[in-house]
């Protein structure tokens, strides 16, 4: 008969076999406690980092609006300003230099030739995308009759036509002799040379 | 041993599946669906943030833009409005008497003798119907008559274009008289900017030198 004593406490106990189950269990208890706690402990400072990177576009966007909210109030401002600085640039726009348009022309007038009158007038034009200016002017000429009053004319409306501005060729209206001389002819001729040139207006 | 009794074991396993689910659901429920909605809050806001942020740098790079682009005129603005003497300002709401004086000084200055002044009234100028700030300027129209040469005809208008830059001159008419080959008859119409109204003209002032950060003049 074979006496088997076992003299060992449960606690001296110790399994024989090359794994433990327990241990590894306790293991893998541990280890997943551990992942765990590492995958929560990165998900709370990944959160922090964003919140913080979130304060950071939070004042950003505070500052920024602020900004953007003051300048829209002046831009409002300054269209209505530019509205007004228009206003002002028509008036400015309408304006001819007369001083030395009139300085211009009274340069083209030939020898031999009296200007007795200048009328003009003006209106507003719109060429495409362009706005100009036509003046109309009346000159109301006399010539002597002796000599070339022909080529006078001719030469009075080739001076004009070689203005800057000038539109079309100048019309002579009303051209008949006038006065009377000591033997009965005629002694010079009148017209009036209407003459159209076009200024642009300043951008 | 207890624990490895097949019924303790199973037991345990029981027991630890039991404690595994619960600490799964807590952990879920409390640690990871707030993280993760969190997260989720967090970058909507950015997005959002980030939106709001292009557009308002976008806008106000154009708002810079155009107050670069505007400022040649608000100078030119500047001067025109706070220049007192272009636009013409009523004594007493008298224009007449304001744009004879102007005329006076401008003759003076140029050594032309002022024949005959004739005023009219303010009248209405076309605006564009697209404006959304109410109209600040009425045209005052006056006629010069004048008996001076050519030269003087000049230079009398260039005293008047280089003194206001905002009166225009128009229906300019010289005629000559065969008494005075040297003296014509001359005559034009002078036509100045006047305020709509003193409302508009005080705070358009006041508005401008805010805008181009210009001090109030302080009444001495």
């Amino acid at each position: 008969m074979n006496l088997h004593i076992d003299l060992m406490l449960d606690s001296e106990r110790r399994n024989a076999a090359l794994f433990n189950p327990k241990s590894i269990i306790r293991m893998g208890a541990a280890v997943a406690i551990t992942g765990v706690a590492l995958l929560i402990a990165t998900a709370w400072v990944r959160a922090g980092q964003s919140k913080q990177a979130l304060e950071v576009l939070r004042s950003r966007w505070r500052t920024l609006d602020t900004r953007h909210q003051q300048l829209k109030k002046q831009s409002a401002d300054t269209l209505a300003l530019l509205e007004y600085a228009d206003e002002f640039a028509r008036w400015r726009e309408t304006r001819y230099a007369w001083s030395r348009g009139l300085a211009q022309l009274a340069r083209t007038v030939p020898e031999h030739l009296v200007v007795q009158s200048f009328t003009t007038n003006s209106r507003v034009l719109k060429e495409g995308n362009d706005w100009c200016r036509e003046f109309t002017v009346d000159f109301g000429c006399r010539t002597s009759i002796e000599g070339d009053p022909d080529g006078v004319v001719k030469a009075f409306q080739l001076a004009l036509m070689a203005l800057p501005g000038a539109h079309g060729e100048p019309a002579v209206l009303g051209y008949h002799p006038e006065g009377r001389g000591s033997d009965g002819h005629p002694t010079h001729m009148v017209f009036t040379m209407h003459y159209t040139f076009r200024s642009e207006m300043p951008k | 041993m207890k624990g490895d009794e097949p019924v303790d074991r199973k037991k345990l396993i029981i027991l630890l599946l039991i404690g595994g689910v619960f600490l799964f659901y807590v952990g879920r429920q409390y640690v990871v669906r707030p993280i993760v909605a969190g997260r989720a809050a967090a970058a909507k806001e950015r997005a959002a943030l980030e939106k709001n942020i292009r557009e308002a740098e976008t806008s106000i790079r154009l708002i810079e833009q155009t107050r670069r682009n505007a400022a040649d005129q608000m100078v030119a603005l500047a001067r025109d409005v706070l220049t007192g003497d272009y636009a013409l300002v009523p004594r007493h709401n008298n224009y007449q008497i304001v744009a004879e004086e102007g005329v006076h000084r401008w003759c003076e200055e140029a050594g032309v003798v002022l024949t005959r002044f004739q005023g009219g009234r303010p009248e209405s100028v076309p605006t564009s119907a697209r404006r959304t700030t109410p109209v600040a300027l009425r045209a005052y129209r006056g006629q010069v008559t004048i008996a001076c040469s050519l030269a003087d005809t000049i230079r009398l208008i260039k005293v008047i274009e280089d003194n206001n830059p905002l009166a225009a001159i128009s229906r300019l008419s010289i005629s000559a008289q065969p008494a005075d080959p040297e003296c014509h008859n001359v005559s034009f119409s002078v036509q100045w900017p006047t305020w709509s109204n003193e409302e508009i003209e005080a705070s358009l002032k006041q508005r401008v030198r805010k805008y181009m950060d210009i001090p109030e003049k302080r009444a001495s």
